[in-house]
């Protein structure tokens, strides 16, 4: 190759660069609306609210001077352009990091807006997805009041260390589009006092918002759910008068193990739970074995009472957020969905839980 | 390319070279009386007739360039008192107490000899034979001390060469006992003919580099060379490149190690730079206070610089790719300090960088031409008052200044100042490019750059090696400081004649099994 044929196709590659990627507007960042929060309801009339929390860092870099925006309309791709209009730079979306539907809209179906989540590269699939038993627009302009934007940070820390089996957009997408396998998000709701807190998760049937589990429903189904479920478990006593005779046991990890019995059609499910004990009633000797048995038993007889009654709520509401229909396909060659999820409410599965005690006493 | 030529092995040629050496030399001939007469010109040519007789003996010299009180002592006082004996011109032979006086006929070897330092003595009726006597002064005008000011090391020696050849010799054969050690002299520069000495291990080096090396310093058609860094670019395979293609170093131990290690060493006369190539680019972040530190601490040391050497390329370029176009991938926490920090800016962010930084270059270049007592001030001026006071005007913000600090701190961990130079240079194009295409102009930048270095040589060397062309065994060696049991053997990819260095003492607990008997 000469030398001037070789400038001619360093030019053409030069001018294909610049054709082929300059036409990218510049992001500065100080001249962006970087939302943080996006909340979704349904309005009266059928048409979508949107609406969005994001920060002012030039007039403080704590991020306190928050800012909301609100707009409605039919599509969730029109909302964040009609936005625009309020803002004097322009909206961008790609730093959010929970997405948030109130409880009526959840109700009456996501499937668009998951289907608009997939198919806006913008959005990573490590954020957050929430229900809020009130509406996205109350709990966010609650939440606006605390002058932060630690939305996901609350939601994320009660996943880790807490009651919250993990969740992500990315496990949503699995949950919802994958067969045998039912999609369920954390719940928010305000408390008296008018903060937003986490309370248990929601379960949806396709893609409509069927159940709420309550906190302590919700620990009983990450033991099942989390291989390193960290979740505070209490066993109230049997007498009530007793208050102080609870027992508090602090989950370390578990094993889960499911038997499909193809000819009797029922399910075992092996539950292999290391435990810590937090607190127990006085008149137990922790160093006595046969204590140790006593409690043991106790605890074990609750765990599998609740599981039981958690799998009963969870059969009477055909919802599937533990993925059993999926866990009997691996077992069985014939699954086929329909005919499972009709024989669902009645499936017989039988809970075996065996309990390990790490250690006692002091709280770790 | 490889070629064969008259010096007897085989060598890189430069790319486009001249095959045959033409030089511009003034090689016209002249007579000795044309010499002295150009000579007399000058202010301090002497022709003095030492002697009331009717020899008519004449001496003729450089008064700038002998050393007089040799001439006073040495020269004068025998000639004056056995005057009588001096027949022919080589009696002076029994009478002048110096050695190596030299007799000749050729009028171009006596002026040569006469701007060397020597003195010619003739007789004026017969200006056919010369007896010259070299009474050079060499260390005359030279400074007195030869610490490492550039390449400065906490331990180690802190002995560096100085402007002399003789004493930068001394300094090399001192270090190394051994007859293995050649130096070949040649000249350079037609008017300046500055001696370049070219040193190697005999049976150690490739004898394919000191030919490449003494061919390409016989091609060189130059009036001057001034110094050896400027040497170094003649002979260099490529003009157009930031990079040092040798080593320019000050330090008489990382010279010495280079001849060790097998490389070619060039020393030039009025030049304080030894020359070591064949170079390769990870050689440039390695230090000789490495081998003085333990294996350890010098790995780090050694890893610090060439992250520094990053850091320093893409910190600033990587600040402004992400502010103009991908401010997803700052973390939450740090969105507001960034965004509020450059609240009151008015630029775009590659306007208020290439501010800050031409600001710290012009710093860095003031301070280099200010003499030192300025230079420190300024320093100081510059640093304080222009950071501060740019920050609270809002011309820049607060987390780019330490950006751009930290990036000039850590192009200044490289060890030789050519390639820490290079370094500093780089990221303008990089700075630039992020602007146009943000993170995606950074990785055509580096795909650039990375073409460029794969097409460098040194001396016919691959200047990427040991990484591109990949060489096992090399590649550790590269980023960490290897211990003393494993770096017995030279670089392989270097062809050294001989692998060995030392047999290593195997790292065993001498009284392990002590205890059995």
């Amino acid at each position: 190759m000469n030398k001037s044929k070789k400038k001619c196709v360093l030019l053409l590659l030069l001018i294909c660069m610049v054709v082929l990627f300059g036409c990218t507007r510049t992001k500065i960042i100080d001249k962006i609306s970087i939302v943080h929060v996006f909340g979704f309801d349904q309005a009266d009339n059928g048409e979508l609210v949107g609406s969005a929390l994001f920060p002012d860092y030039t007039k403080s870099k704590d991020g306190d001077q928050i800012q909301s925006l609100e707009e409605q309309a039919p599509t969730s791709s029109l909302v964040v352009s009609k936005m625009a209009a309020h803002t004097s730079t322009p909206v961008e979306i790609a730093k959010i990091r929970v997405l948030l539907f109130g409880k009526s809209y959840a109700e009456s179906g996501i499937g668009d807006m998951v289907k608009r989540l997939m198919m806006t590269p913008q959005l990573g699939t490590h954020i957050q997805i929430a229900v809020s038993t009130h509406s996205a627009k109350e709990t966010l302009n609650t939440f606006k009041k605390e002058k932060s934007l630690t939305l996901t940070e609350r939601i994320l820390h009660n996943m880790q260390g807490q009651t919250l089996p993990n969740m992500n957009l990315h496990v949503f997408l699995n949950h919802f589009y994958g067969e045998g396998l039912d999609a369920y998000v954390p719940m928010l709701t305000i408390d008296k006092k008018g903060t937003v807190i986490v309370e248990g998760i929601g379960v949806f049937k396709d893609d409509k918002f069927k159940l709420h589990l309550n906190p302590k429903q919700t620990a009983l189904f990450s033991f099942i759910k989390d291989n390193r479920p960290i979740t505070t478990f209490e066993i109230d006593p049997e007498d009530k008068k007793h208050q102080r005779d609870i027992i508090i046991v602090k989950s370390n990890r578990s094993k889960k193990k499911w038997d499909w019995n193809q000819e009797k059609e029922e399910l075992h499910l092996h539950l292999q739970l290391a435990v810590s004990l937090t607190q127990y009633p006085d008149r137990y000797n922790v160093d006595n074995p046969e204590d140790i048995r006593k409690i043991k038993e106790m605890i074990v007889g609750k765990i599998e009472k609740g599981i039981e009654d958690l799998l009963a709520t969870l059969k009477e509401k055909e919802v599937d957020p533990i993925g059993i229909g999926n866990i009997v396909r691996s077992k069985d060659k014939t699954w086929e969905e329909e005919s499972f999820y009709k024989q669902y409410p009645t499936l017989p599965i039988h809970v075996d839980v065996n309990l390990e005690i790490l250690h006692s006493g002091l709280e770790g | 390319m490889i070629s064969r030529t008259g010096l007897g092995g085989e060598m890189f040629r430069k790319k486009n070279a001249r095959r045959l050496p033409e030089k511009s030399y003034e090689t016209v001939e002249k007579g000795i009386n044309d010499i002295f007469e150009k000579a007399k010109k000058s202010s301090d040519f002497l022709t003095i007739t030492p002697l009331e007789s009717n020899l008519s003996l004449q001496i003729s010299y450089y008064k700038t360039l002998i050393d007089p009180n040799t001439l006073q002592k040495s020269v004068l006082p025998f000639l004056k008192e056995r005057a009588a004996e001096i027949i022919k011109l080589t009696d002076l032979k029994n009478i002048i107490p110096i050695e190596g006086i030299k007799f000749i006929n050729d009028p171009i070897e006596v002026d040569k000899a006469l701007h060397e330092g020597s003195l010619v003595i003739y007789f004026k009726e017969k200006k056919d034979e010369f007896a010259l006597i070299d009474l050079s002064y060499p260390r005359l005008g030279q400074r007195e001390t030869n610490d490492t000011q550039n390449e400065f090391s906490v331990i180690g020696p802190k002995v560096g060469f100085i402007e002399d050849l003789s004493t930068n010799l001394h300094l090399i054969r001192a270090h190394l006992s051994t007859s293995d050690l050649l130096f070949e002299e040649m000249i350079v520069g037609s008017r300046t003919r500055t001696k370049v000495v070219v040193a190697y291990l005999d049976g150690v080096t490739n004898p394919q580099y000191v030919n490449t090396a003494k061919q390409r310093l016989q091609e060189l058609d130059v009036d001057a060379s001034f110094d050896n860094t400027e040497l170094e670019q003649m002979i260099s395979d490529h003009a157009r490149t930031p990079f040092p293609m040798y080593i320019t170093t000050e330090r008489v131990d990382r010279v010495v190690f280079g001849l060790i290690q097998g490389q070619v060493v060039l020393v030039s006369d009025k030049s304080s730079y030894a020359v070591i190539g064949p170079a390769t680019l990870m050689e440039f972040f390695s230090n000789p206070e490495d081998f003085y530190l333990g294996t350890i601490t010098a790995s780090f040391f050694k890893l610090i610089r060439v992250v520094g050497m990053l850091f320093s390329v893409f910190a600033t370029a990587f600040y402004v790719a992400i502010l103009t176009f991908h401010y997803e991938v700052v973390p939450k926490d740090l969105l507001g300090p960034i965004i509020f920090s450059r609240a009151n800016v008015p630029f775009p962010p590659v306007i208020e960088v290439l501010f800050l930084e031409v600001t710290i270059d012009l710093l860095r270049e003031a301070g280099a031409r200010l003499p030192t007592k300025i230079g420190q001030t300024l320093g100081i001026v510059g640093a304080i008052v222009i950071g501060q006071a740019t920050v609270e005007a809002a011309l820049t913000s607060t987390i780019l200044l330490i950006i751009v600090a930290l990036a000039a701190l850590s192009s200044f961990t490289t060890p030789i100042y050519k390639m820490s130079n290079a370094i500093r240079i780089l990221r303008y194009p990089f700075i630039l490019l992020a602007a146009v295409w943000g993170g995606l102009g950074i990785y055509v930048g580096l795909l650039l750059l990375i073409g460029h270095l794969a097409r460098l040589k040194s001396l016919g060397v691959p200047f990427l090696l040991p990484l591109y062309p990949y060489r096992r065994g090399g590649a550790t060696a590269s980023f960490l400081r290897p211990t003393y049991l494993t770096y017995s053997k030279r670089p392989w990819y270097l062809r050294p004649l001989s692998l060995k260095r030392y047999s290593p003492v195997p790292d065993k607990d001498p009284e392990e099994g002590l205890d059995n008997e």
